[in-house]
């Protein structure tokens, strides 16, 4: 196994450093450098063209282009990811800031994802062919397609706008630093109903139908049958039996969903002022702040590979069938 | 031809399929008795035919515009009643032969999956909603009752409630939002679907030249699309528009060229499978190229799954059109986009909430009959992936 895990990291590694040069060179594609992108998106054309020089040198865009490309690869290696036109701060600081809100988003969703997701994928594997199948089948593939962000629109316009149930945005009520322990906890929670609801009903319905046709899959299996036979009650066949092995491939899924955790949801934490990740990119592409930009694009993608490699091996981890391990000599 | 002459009375007996049957569409239908169908026909041109006269002015001076999009709206209306025409005699004629000669079922695969996506309404329907809104996007220069651009009196105008003069309301600068989700639909509709046709070619050539020509050339083409498809599509997305001012053409090519690696993976692994079978050796052996091989013969075999994904990616692009434009990254303001059409709407939901309801409406609807077909084709084409997860 650590065989395993420790050949699938090497070959990540050109891999990584395909992302990280991928990331550098769209970045450079732009007309003119990235200096000017941002100067003329902030609308300060007229800056002193001394003064635009010193800012080139201070952020090491008067280097020759190769000269640059190293240095971010070099710097990246080391966990550097330069510093914010915009800001004036490095951009670590701004991810580091922005993870904590992001995963406190993204973890609620998966979990809402999960239970709802699994909970009504056995429920219509269990009725197949109900009705109750079928609309959780057809409604599971409409709330799929749903926009996001239409329906944070119309879920703030119903429930915080017209009912005043829930925050229309931001983390935090006014009194926030007054309140107590609980307190605090409950407005927080308070303020990441709507928008956990709204990723995780997403994934909920994907989730749905991804379980419902697992256990299908498995319930056709011949040692269900042979559980049916020996008498045990369908309730016993489907927890014990079927599920354990429907569940392995939904447990993987959630491997790869590493890049949501940590990535966030770039137009529900924009919608909800969520200061994560997310908002992050968003707030960057829109200012032309490249540093941040390249950041979060690079670890949103080196995310995926470990997110991958993540699904590989707790695929390995939990289904005794499948070893790494042996080589295939016989 | 001989089954044909063996019954001649019974062709003669239901009439001649020409003269005023071959001209009103759904006549035909009618006298054979086809009464549903042959409704739904007469409903339909006689639509088509109101809308000409009711829009004739703006039809007619169409062609004294050089606006490309306004012939087209004109032209198109003529084409949906010739279409109507030539459709309804075809079809009338083939029932009566069907009821002369004996039935005759398709038995090619084409034919076994399209009576099985007939019997799947929601597929079926999702498709006539996808049809109806090209069709209005299309007619839109006819159709809109107001000038999507034109600002009118605003004070007076502003924020008006849906009514019958305005269905969908008006926004903030007292524009018609109908006319405007009209005009919305032809840029986000078309966007999505000329993005969907780029991905899906660049995919399906990437790979299938990967796979045929295997060895290094398939070494080094995939590992780019390793790299490539390791971004979060949309992360990418966001990166690109950041680094090109996004316009129509720059956003299609964006969504384009973001999603092809997907379809290229896939179709390479569908060619390794098909590049060895005997088809191709005979294809080789009679010495035809290899780009003859690749298209004619390859291609088209891996083609039918990646019908399915299209479906989904004309979904996905005018999503993610919608998605980029609502956070104003992508078609920018005066243009009207369903993305940012809602956008206008999302600081007045409590005053105004049909600015950002009916864009997003339609949008949702249009992702969901997408969907909905994508669902019908998977399971009309492969059965065994009836139960394949939904991505």
């Amino acid at each position: 196994m650590l065989k395993y895990i420790v050949k699938r990291l090497l070959l990540s590694v050109p891999l990584v450093l395909g992302i990280v040069t991928a990331t550098f060179f769209i970045a450079r594609l732009a007309p003119g450098d990235p200096m000017d992108m941002y100067l003329e998106r902030q609308r300060q054309r007229h800056v002193d063209p001394e003064v635009i020089e010193l800012l080139r040198k201070r952020y090491g865009l008067d280097q020759p282009i190769h000269v640059q490309y190293v240095t971010w690869v070099k710097n990246v290696a080391k966990g550097d990811f330069g510093e914010s036109f915009r800001h004036r701060r490095p951009v670590r600081d701004l991810v580091a800031e922005a993870v904590p809100y992001t995963l406190q988003l993204t973890i609620l969703a998966l979990l809402l994802d999960a239970l709802f997701g699994i909970a009504l994928g056995i429920i219509s594997a269990v009725k197949q062919y109900s009705k109750l199948d079928k609309t959780l089948t057809v409604g599971s593939l409409i709330v799929y397609a749903i926009p996001g962000f239409w329906l944070a629109l119309m879920l703030i316009m119903l429930f915080s706008v017209n009912l005043g149930w829930f925050p229309t945005s931001q983390t935090r009520s006014m009194n926030y630093e007054d309140l107590n322990m609980i307190g605090k906890f409950l407005d927080r929670m308070w303020h990441l109903a709507l928008p956990v609801f709204v990723l995780g009903i997403a994934g909920a319905a994907a989730t749905a139908r991804y379980m419902r046709s697992r256990l299908l899959e498995v319930l056709n299996e011949e040692y269900i049958v042979a559980a049916r036979a020996r008498g045990f009650r369908e309730r016993t066949v489907i927890i014990k039996h079927a599920l354990r092995n429907a569940l392995i491939p939904i447990v993987t899924i959630y491997g790869m969903s590493l890049p949501f955790l940590l990535g966030g949801a770039t137009i529900i934490e924009t919608i909800f002022a969520w200061p994560g990740m997310g908002r992050l990119t968003v707030s960057a592409v829109s200012g032309r702040d490249y540093p941040i930009i390249m950041a979060t694009t690079t670890i949103a993608a080196v995310l995926t590979v470990l997110g991958n490699l993540l699904a590989d091996v707790t695929y390995a981890a939990v289904d005794p069938r499948v070893s790494y391990d042996a080589p295939r000599k016989r | 031809m001989r089954r044909e002459n063996a019954e001649p009375q019974a062709v003669r007996r239901r009439g001649s399929p020409y003269g005023l049957r071959a001209l009103v569409p759904g006549l035909g239908h009618l006298a054979l008795g086809r009464t549903g169908r042959g409704i739904r026909l007469m409903l339909f041109s006689a639509g088509v035919i109101f809308l000409g006269v009711w829009r004739w002015d703006r039809v007619i001076d169409a062609f004294s515009t050089p606006f490309l999009d306004r012939w087209l709206a004109s032209i198109f209306l003529v084409l949906l009643l010739v279409g109507a025409v030539w459709y309804s005699h075809q079809d009338a004629g083939r029932i009566q032969r069907a009821s002369v000669e004996e039935k005759r079922r398709g038995k090619s695969p084409w034919a076994v999956a399209m009576r099985r996506f007939r019997e799947n309404r929601l597929a079926v329907y999702s498709i006539y909603v996808i049809l109806l809104f090209y069709a209005l996007a299309i007619l839109a220069p006819i159709l809109a009752p107001y000038d999507p651009a034109a600002i009118p009196d605003v004070m007076a105008n502003r924020y008006l409630s849906p009514s019958w003069e305005h269905p969908f309301g008006t926004d903030e600068f007292g524009r018609d939002l109908f006319s405007r989700a009209l005009y919305g639909a032809r840029v986000s509709l078309s966007i999505g679907l000329l993005a969907m046709i780029i991905a899906k070619t660049i995919g399906t050539l990437y790979g299938s030249v990967a796979a045929y020509f295997g060895g290094v050339v398939d070494n080094v083409l995939m590992r780019i699309v390793d790299v490539w498809i390791a971004f979060p599509t949309f992360y990418l997305m966001l990166m690109l528009v950041g680094v090109f001012e996004a316009n129509i053409v720059v956003l299609v090519l964006i969504l384009g060229l973001t999603a092809w690696p997907g379809t290229a993976r896939f179709i390479r692994g569908e060619i390794l499978s098909l590049k060895n079978q005997a088809f191709t050796e005979s294809a080789r052996a009679i010495g035809l190229p290899a780009h003859r091989i690749i298209v004619r013969h390859l291609i088209p075999s891996a083609l039918s799954p990646v019908l399915v994904t299209a479906a989904l990616a004309v979904a996905g692009m005018i999503g993610a059109e919608a998605g980029l434009s609502y956070l104003g990254l992508g078609i920018r303001p005066p243009t009207p986009s369903w993305g940012n059409m809602v956008a206008a709407g999302k600081d007045n939901l409590l005053n105004a909430w049909w600015v950002a309801f009916f864009p997003g409406g339609l949008l949702t609807l249009t992702l969901i009959s997408f969907s909905l077909l994508a669902d019908g084709l998977r399971d009309a084409l492969d059965p065994k992936a009836l139960m394949q997860k939904y991505v």
